[in-house]
Protein backbone atom coordinates (compact mmCIF):
# COMPACT_ATOMS: atom_id res chain seq x y z
CA UNK A 1 0.00 0.00 0.00
CA UNK A 2 2.76 2.29 1.01
CA UNK A 3 4.64 1.76 -2.24
CA UNK A 4 1.48 2.18 -4.34
CA UNK A 5 0.67 5.40 -2.49
CA UNK A 6 4.15 6.64 -3.27
CA UNK A 7 3.59 5.78 -6.92
CA UNK A 8 0.32 7.69 -6.97
CA UNK A 9 1.90 10.77 -5.37
CA UNK A 10 4.95 10.82 -7.61
CA UNK A 11 2.78 10.21 -10.66
CA UNK A 12 0.52 13.04 -9.64
CA UNK A 13 3.43 15.42 -9.04
CA UNK A 14 5.03 14.55 -12.37
CA UNK A 15 1.68 15.11 -14.08
CA UNK A 16 1.30 18.52 -12.39
CA UNK A 17 4.86 19.44 -13.31
CA UNK A 18 4.27 18.49 -16.94
CA UNK A 19 0.96 20.34 -17.03
CA UNK A 20 2.55 23.47 -15.60
CA UNK A 21 5.41 23.38 -18.11
CA UNK A 22 3.04 22.91 -21.02
CA UNK A 23 0.90 25.80 -19.82
CA UNK A 24 3.92 28.12 -19.96
CA UNK A 25 4.73 27.12 -23.50
CA UNK A 26 2.87 28.91 -26.28
CA UNK A 27 2.68 29.24 -30.00
CA UNK A 28 6.42 29.06 -30.82
CA UNK A 29 6.38 32.19 -33.05
CA UNK A 30 5.11 34.64 -30.38
CA UNK A 31 6.66 33.66 -27.09
CA UNK A 32 9.68 35.26 -25.54
CA UNK A 33 10.84 38.83 -25.29
CA UNK A 34 10.82 41.27 -28.19
CA UNK A 35 12.49 44.66 -28.59
CA UNK A 36 11.22 47.37 -30.87
CA UNK A 37 13.85 47.67 -33.62
CA UNK A 38 12.23 50.13 -36.03
CA UNK A 39 9.14 52.25 -35.87
CA UNK A 40 7.20 55.02 -37.52
CA UNK A 41 4.40 56.68 -35.60
CA UNK A 42 2.25 59.32 -37.31
CA UNK A 43 -0.46 61.61 -36.00
CA UNK A 44 -2.90 63.59 -38.15
CA UNK A 45 -4.47 66.82 -37.00
CA UNK A 46 -7.39 68.10 -39.05
CA UNK A 47 -8.28 71.77 -39.30
CA UNK A 48 -10.79 73.63 -41.47
CA UNK A 49 -7.99 75.10 -43.61
CA UNK A 50 -5.31 72.45 -43.50
CA UNK A 51 -4.16 69.03 -42.35
CA UNK A 52 -0.95 68.44 -40.42
CA UNK A 53 0.85 65.11 -40.14
CA UNK A 54 3.59 64.65 -37.57
CA UNK A 55 5.96 61.69 -37.71
CA UNK A 56 8.31 60.18 -35.16
CA UNK A 57 10.77 57.35 -35.75
CA UNK A 58 12.15 57.38 -32.23
CA UNK A 59 9.81 55.07 -30.33
CA UNK A 60 11.22 52.45 -27.96
CA UNK A 61 9.39 49.35 -26.93
CA UNK A 62 9.42 45.92 -25.34
CA UNK A 63 7.03 43.00 -25.54
CA UNK A 64 7.01 40.05 -23.17
CA UNK A 65 5.03 37.11 -24.49
CA UNK A 66 4.03 33.85 -22.86
CA UNK A 67 1.35 31.27 -23.47
CA UNK A 68 -1.43 33.45 -22.08
CA UNK A 69 -0.64 36.94 -23.33
CA UNK A 70 1.80 39.49 -24.63
CA UNK A 71 2.59 42.43 -22.38
CA UNK A 72 3.55 45.42 -24.50
CA UNK A 73 5.12 48.75 -23.56
CA UNK A 74 5.92 51.44 -26.14
CA UNK A 75 7.25 54.91 -25.37
CA UNK A 76 7.69 57.84 -27.75
CA UNK A 77 9.43 61.11 -26.79
CA UNK A 78 6.88 63.77 -27.73
CA UNK A 79 9.53 66.20 -29.01
CA UNK A 80 10.59 63.75 -31.73
CA UNK A 81 7.42 64.33 -33.75
CA UNK A 82 8.12 66.41 -36.84
CA UNK A 83 5.20 67.92 -38.77
CA UNK A 84 7.42 69.86 -41.16
CA UNK A 85 6.80 73.21 -39.49
CA UNK A 86 8.92 74.30 -36.52
CA UNK A 87 6.38 76.72 -35.05
CA UNK A 88 3.61 74.15 -35.26
CA UNK A 89 5.82 71.59 -33.50
CA UNK A 90 6.68 74.06 -30.73
CA UNK A 91 3.01 74.92 -30.29
CA UNK A 92 2.22 71.20 -30.12
CA UNK A 93 4.80 70.76 -27.36
CA UNK A 94 3.21 73.59 -25.40
CA UNK A 95 -0.34 72.28 -25.94
CA UNK A 96 0.45 68.75 -24.72
CA UNK A 97 2.68 70.02 -21.86
CA UNK A 98 5.65 68.12 -23.25
CA UNK A 99 8.13 70.00 -21.04
CA UNK A 100 6.38 68.46 -18.01
CA UNK A 101 5.44 65.10 -19.57
CA UNK A 102 7.97 64.45 -22.34
CA UNK A 103 7.06 60.82 -23.05
CA UNK A 104 3.92 59.29 -24.52
CA UNK A 105 3.52 55.69 -23.36
CA UNK A 106 1.30 52.92 -24.63
CA UNK A 107 0.71 49.78 -22.56
CA UNK A 108 -1.34 46.73 -23.38
CA UNK A 109 -1.88 43.08 -22.62
CA UNK A 110 -2.87 41.16 -25.72
CA UNK A 111 -4.34 37.69 -25.33
CA UNK A 112 -2.39 34.98 -27.12
CA UNK A 113 -5.55 33.78 -28.83
CA UNK A 114 -5.71 37.12 -30.66
CA UNK A 115 -2.07 36.94 -31.75
CA UNK A 116 -2.76 33.96 -34.01
CA UNK A 117 -5.08 36.12 -36.12
CA UNK A 118 -3.66 38.29 -38.92
CA UNK A 119 -5.72 41.28 -37.79
CA UNK A 120 -7.64 42.08 -34.61
CA UNK A 121 -8.92 44.88 -32.43
CA UNK A 122 -7.76 45.49 -28.89
CA UNK A 123 -7.36 48.30 -26.39
CA UNK A 124 -4.36 50.04 -24.86
CA UNK A 125 -3.68 52.26 -21.87
CA UNK A 126 -2.21 55.50 -23.15
CA UNK A 127 -0.37 57.93 -20.90
CA UNK A 128 -0.15 61.37 -22.51
CA UNK A 129 0.12 64.96 -21.30
CA UNK A 130 0.06 63.78 -17.69
CA UNK A 131 -3.16 61.79 -17.99
CA UNK A 132 -3.90 58.10 -18.54
CA UNK A 133 -6.82 56.87 -20.60
CA UNK A 134 -7.97 53.62 -22.14
CA UNK A 135 -8.10 53.79 -25.89
CA UNK A 136 -10.34 51.19 -27.48
CA UNK A 137 -10.64 50.18 -31.09
CA UNK A 138 -6.92 49.74 -31.68
CA UNK A 139 -6.56 47.83 -34.94
CA UNK A 140 -3.45 45.64 -35.17
CA UNK A 141 -2.06 43.59 -38.02
CA UNK A 142 0.77 41.17 -37.34
CA UNK A 143 3.23 39.43 -39.58
CA UNK A 144 5.72 37.10 -37.86
CA UNK A 145 8.53 35.33 -39.69
CA UNK A 146 12.05 34.26 -38.83
CA UNK A 147 12.10 35.75 -35.33
CA UNK A 148 11.02 39.16 -36.65
CA UNK A 149 7.56 40.50 -35.93
CA UNK A 150 6.06 43.33 -37.96
CA UNK A 151 3.11 45.10 -36.45
CA UNK A 152 1.09 47.82 -38.13
CA UNK A 153 -2.06 49.45 -36.96
CA UNK A 154 -4.08 52.47 -36.07
CA UNK A 155 -5.92 54.05 -33.18
CA UNK A 156 -7.70 57.31 -32.51
CA UNK A 157 -6.89 59.54 -29.57
CA UNK A 158 -9.31 62.20 -28.41
CA UNK A 159 -7.58 65.31 -27.12
CA UNK A 160 -10.35 65.82 -24.57
CA UNK A 161 -9.54 62.40 -23.05
CA UNK A 162 -6.19 63.81 -21.98
CA UNK A 163 -7.34 67.25 -20.89
CA UNK A 164 -5.83 68.89 -23.96
CA UNK A 165 -7.56 71.98 -25.31
CA UNK A 166 -7.59 71.68 -29.12
CA UNK A 167 -5.41 74.41 -30.61
CA UNK A 168 -6.98 76.84 -33.04
CA UNK A 169 -6.05 78.89 -36.07
CA UNK A 170 -8.03 82.00 -37.00
CA UNK A 171 -10.71 81.03 -34.50
CA UNK A 172 -11.20 77.51 -35.89
CA UNK A 173 -10.16 74.67 -33.58
CA UNK A 174 -8.63 71.44 -34.79
CA UNK A 175 -10.67 68.24 -34.52
CA UNK A 176 -10.77 66.60 -31.09
CA UNK A 177 -10.05 63.22 -32.71
CA UNK A 178 -6.45 62.61 -33.70
CA UNK A 179 -5.88 59.48 -35.80
CA UNK A 180 -2.59 57.71 -35.10
CA UNK A 181 -1.00 55.14 -37.38
CA UNK A 182 2.09 53.09 -36.70
CA UNK A 183 4.45 50.65 -38.37
CA UNK A 184 6.86 48.68 -36.26
CA UNK A 185 9.42 45.92 -36.47
CA UNK A 186 10.13 43.82 -33.37
CA UNK A 187 13.06 41.47 -32.88
CA UNK A 188 13.80 38.85 -30.22
CA UNK B 1 12.45 11.19 -5.13
CA UNK B 2 9.01 12.66 -4.45
CA UNK B 3 10.57 15.40 -2.38
CA UNK B 4 12.98 16.29 -5.21
CA UNK B 5 10.18 16.49 -7.74
CA UNK B 6 8.13 18.65 -5.38
CA UNK B 7 11.06 21.00 -4.78
CA UNK B 8 11.72 21.26 -8.54
CA UNK B 9 8.05 22.03 -9.16
CA UNK B 10 8.01 24.73 -6.51
CA UNK B 11 11.19 26.32 -7.86
CA UNK B 12 9.86 26.46 -11.44
CA UNK B 13 6.52 27.85 -10.28
CA UNK B 14 8.20 30.47 -8.11
CA UNK B 15 10.45 31.59 -10.98
CA UNK B 16 7.55 32.02 -13.36
CA UNK B 17 5.41 33.81 -10.80
CA UNK B 18 8.24 36.18 -9.89
CA UNK B 19 8.87 36.99 -13.54
CA UNK B 20 5.19 37.66 -14.21
CA UNK B 21 4.67 39.99 -11.25
CA UNK B 22 6.74 43.01 -12.29
CA UNK B 23 5.13 44.89 -15.22
CA UNK B 24 7.27 46.51 -17.91
CA UNK B 25 8.31 50.07 -17.09
CA UNK B 26 10.14 52.95 -18.74
CA UNK B 27 13.30 51.79 -16.96
CA UNK B 28 13.19 48.67 -19.13
CA UNK B 29 13.39 50.98 -22.15
CA UNK B 30 16.17 53.12 -20.64
CA UNK B 31 13.71 56.00 -20.49
CA UNK B 32 12.25 57.97 -17.61
CA UNK B 33 9.79 60.76 -17.10
CA UNK B 34 11.75 63.69 -15.67
CA UNK B 35 11.97 63.69 -11.88
CA UNK B 36 11.97 67.48 -11.80
CA UNK B 37 9.61 68.88 -14.37
CA UNK B 38 10.96 71.47 -16.74
CA UNK B 39 8.48 74.09 -15.61
CA UNK B 40 10.57 76.96 -16.93
CA UNK B 41 10.49 75.56 -20.47
CA UNK B 42 6.74 74.98 -20.27
CA UNK B 43 6.28 78.58 -19.10
CA UNK B 44 8.36 79.84 -22.03
CA UNK B 45 6.36 77.75 -24.48
CA UNK B 46 3.10 79.11 -23.06
CA UNK B 47 4.39 82.68 -23.26
CA UNK B 48 5.52 82.05 -26.82
CA UNK B 49 2.12 80.68 -27.82
CA UNK B 50 0.33 83.64 -26.26
CA UNK B 51 2.61 86.19 -27.96
CA UNK B 52 2.34 84.48 -31.33
CA UNK B 53 -1.46 84.52 -31.00
CA UNK B 54 -1.28 88.30 -30.53
CA UNK B 55 1.13 88.46 -33.49
CA UNK B 56 -1.41 86.57 -35.57
CA UNK B 57 -4.47 88.67 -34.74
CA UNK B 58 -2.75 92.07 -34.78
CA UNK B 59 -1.05 91.14 -38.03
CA UNK B 60 -4.38 90.23 -39.58
CA UNK B 61 -5.92 93.44 -38.26
CA UNK B 62 -3.14 95.38 -40.02
CA UNK B 63 -4.37 94.07 -43.38
CA UNK B 64 -7.47 96.30 -43.21
CA UNK B 65 -5.73 99.71 -43.02
CA UNK B 66 -2.97 98.42 -45.28
CA UNK B 67 -5.41 97.61 -48.07
CA UNK B 68 -7.31 100.83 -47.41
CA UNK B 69 -4.07 102.84 -47.60
CA UNK B 70 -3.17 101.15 -50.88
CA UNK B 71 -6.57 101.85 -52.45
CA UNK B 72 -6.53 105.49 -51.37
CA UNK B 73 -2.98 105.83 -52.63
CA UNK B 74 -4.14 105.51 -56.23
CA UNK B 75 -6.01 108.82 -55.83
CA UNK B 76 -3.83 110.55 -53.23
CA UNK B 77 -2.02 112.76 -55.74
CA UNK B 78 -5.17 114.53 -56.94
CA UNK B 79 -6.85 115.43 -53.65
CA UNK B 80 -5.45 116.79 -50.39
CA UNK B 81 -8.26 115.21 -48.35
CA UNK B 82 -7.59 111.83 -49.93
CA UNK B 83 -3.91 112.33 -49.33
CA UNK B 84 -4.48 113.05 -45.63
CA UNK B 85 -6.74 110.03 -45.21
CA UNK B 86 -4.19 107.92 -47.09
CA UNK B 87 -1.50 109.11 -44.67
CA UNK B 88 -3.67 108.49 -41.58
CA UNK B 89 -4.51 104.96 -42.70
CA UNK B 90 -0.86 104.37 -43.51
CA UNK B 91 0.16 105.41 -40.01
CA UNK B 92 -2.48 103.04 -38.56
CA UNK B 93 -1.23 100.22 -40.74
CA UNK B 94 2.35 100.85 -39.67
CA UNK B 95 1.42 100.99 -35.99
CA UNK B 96 -0.40 97.66 -36.15
CA UNK B 97 2.36 96.15 -38.30
CA UNK B 98 5.17 97.01 -35.93
CA UNK B 99 3.12 95.98 -32.90
CA UNK B 100 2.53 92.61 -34.53
CA UNK B 101 6.19 92.31 -35.48
CA UNK B 102 7.26 93.02 -31.91
CA UNK B 103 5.22 90.10 -30.59
CA UNK B 104 6.95 87.77 -33.03
CA UNK B 105 10.45 89.15 -32.50
CA UNK B 106 10.32 89.04 -28.70
CA UNK B 107 8.44 85.75 -28.28
CA UNK B 108 10.75 83.33 -26.40
CA UNK B 109 12.16 80.54 -28.51
CA UNK B 110 13.97 77.44 -27.19
CA UNK B 111 17.62 77.24 -28.21
CA UNK B 112 18.58 75.25 -31.26
CA UNK B 113 15.23 75.43 -33.05
CA UNK B 114 15.55 76.18 -36.76
CA UNK B 115 12.62 77.49 -38.76
CA UNK B 116 11.17 74.88 -41.11
CA UNK B 117 8.18 74.61 -43.41
CA UNK B 118 5.70 77.49 -43.72
CA UNK B 119 7.33 79.24 -40.78
CA UNK B 120 10.57 79.46 -42.74
CA UNK B 121 8.85 81.12 -45.69
CA UNK B 122 6.88 83.41 -43.39
CA UNK B 123 10.18 84.61 -41.92
CA UNK B 124 11.93 84.97 -45.33
CA UNK B 125 9.04 87.14 -46.59
CA UNK B 126 9.39 89.34 -43.51
CA UNK B 127 12.93 90.16 -44.67
CA UNK B 128 11.22 91.82 -47.68
CA UNK B 129 8.16 93.49 -46.17
CA UNK B 130 9.82 94.73 -42.95
CA UNK B 131 12.36 97.03 -44.67
CA UNK B 132 9.63 98.05 -47.13
CA UNK B 133 7.40 99.02 -44.21
CA UNK B 134 10.12 101.49 -43.23
CA UNK B 135 10.92 102.70 -46.77
CA UNK B 136 7.37 103.13 -48.07
CA UNK B 137 6.31 105.81 -45.51
CA UNK B 138 9.59 107.68 -46.09
CA UNK B 139 9.06 107.65 -49.85
CA UNK B 140 5.41 108.53 -49.29
CA UNK B 141 6.37 111.56 -47.25
CA UNK B 142 8.63 112.72 -50.05
CA UNK B 143 5.78 112.32 -52.54
CA UNK B 144 3.40 114.17 -50.22
CA UNK B 145 5.75 117.16 -49.92
CA UNK B 146 6.12 117.32 -53.70
CA UNK B 147 2.35 117.17 -54.16
CA UNK B 148 1.80 119.95 -51.62
CA UNK B 149 4.26 122.11 -53.51
CA UNK B 150 2.24 121.44 -56.64
CA UNK B 151 5.05 119.42 -58.16
CA UNK B 152 4.85 116.18 -60.08
CA UNK B 153 6.18 113.20 -58.20
CA UNK B 154 9.83 112.69 -59.11
CA UNK B 155 13.06 111.12 -58.04
CA UNK B 156 12.96 108.52 -55.29
CA UNK B 157 9.34 109.42 -54.53
CA UNK B 158 8.44 107.62 -57.76
CA UNK B 159 9.22 104.36 -56.02
CA UNK B 160 6.59 104.92 -53.35
CA UNK B 161 3.82 103.26 -55.39
CA UNK B 162 5.77 100.20 -56.63
CA UNK B 163 7.31 99.70 -53.19
CA UNK B 164 3.85 99.84 -51.61
CA UNK B 165 2.60 97.25 -54.11
CA UNK B 166 5.49 94.93 -53.25
CA UNK B 167 4.92 95.50 -49.53
CA UNK B 168 1.22 94.63 -49.70
CA UNK B 169 1.85 91.62 -51.97
CA UNK B 170 4.57 90.05 -49.83
CA UNK B 171 2.62 90.78 -46.66
CA UNK B 172 -0.52 89.02 -47.92
CA UNK B 173 1.53 86.05 -49.15
CA UNK B 174 3.25 85.94 -45.77
CA UNK B 175 -0.12 85.58 -44.04
CA UNK B 176 -1.46 83.08 -46.57
CA UNK B 177 1.45 80.61 -46.29
CA UNK B 178 0.65 80.09 -42.62
CA UNK B 179 -3.08 79.61 -43.13
CA UNK B 180 -3.12 77.10 -45.95
CA UNK B 181 -1.04 74.06 -46.92
CA UNK B 182 1.00 74.50 -50.07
Amino acid sequence: MRSSAKLVWSGGLIFLLALFSVSQAGPPALTGNYNLAESKVSYTVNHAFKKAIGISKSAKGKARCNARECEVLIAVPVNTFDSGDSNRDLHMLETVRAALFPVLTVRGNIESSLLTKPSFTTQFQVEFAGKTATVSGVVLKLDAAGGVLKATGSLTLRLSQFGIKPPSLLGFSVDDEVPITFESTWQR
Amino acid sequence: MIRKIAVAFCLIAATHLAAAEKPLSLNDLDMQQPTSANAALQKDLETRSSMLKWHQWVGIAAIVPMVGTYVLGTQAQSSADTRNLHMAMGISAAALYFTSASFAIFAPKPDGIKDTGSTKWHRYLSYVHLPLMIAVPILGNMARQQAERGEQTSGAANFHGPAASLLLGTYLISVTVLVFNF
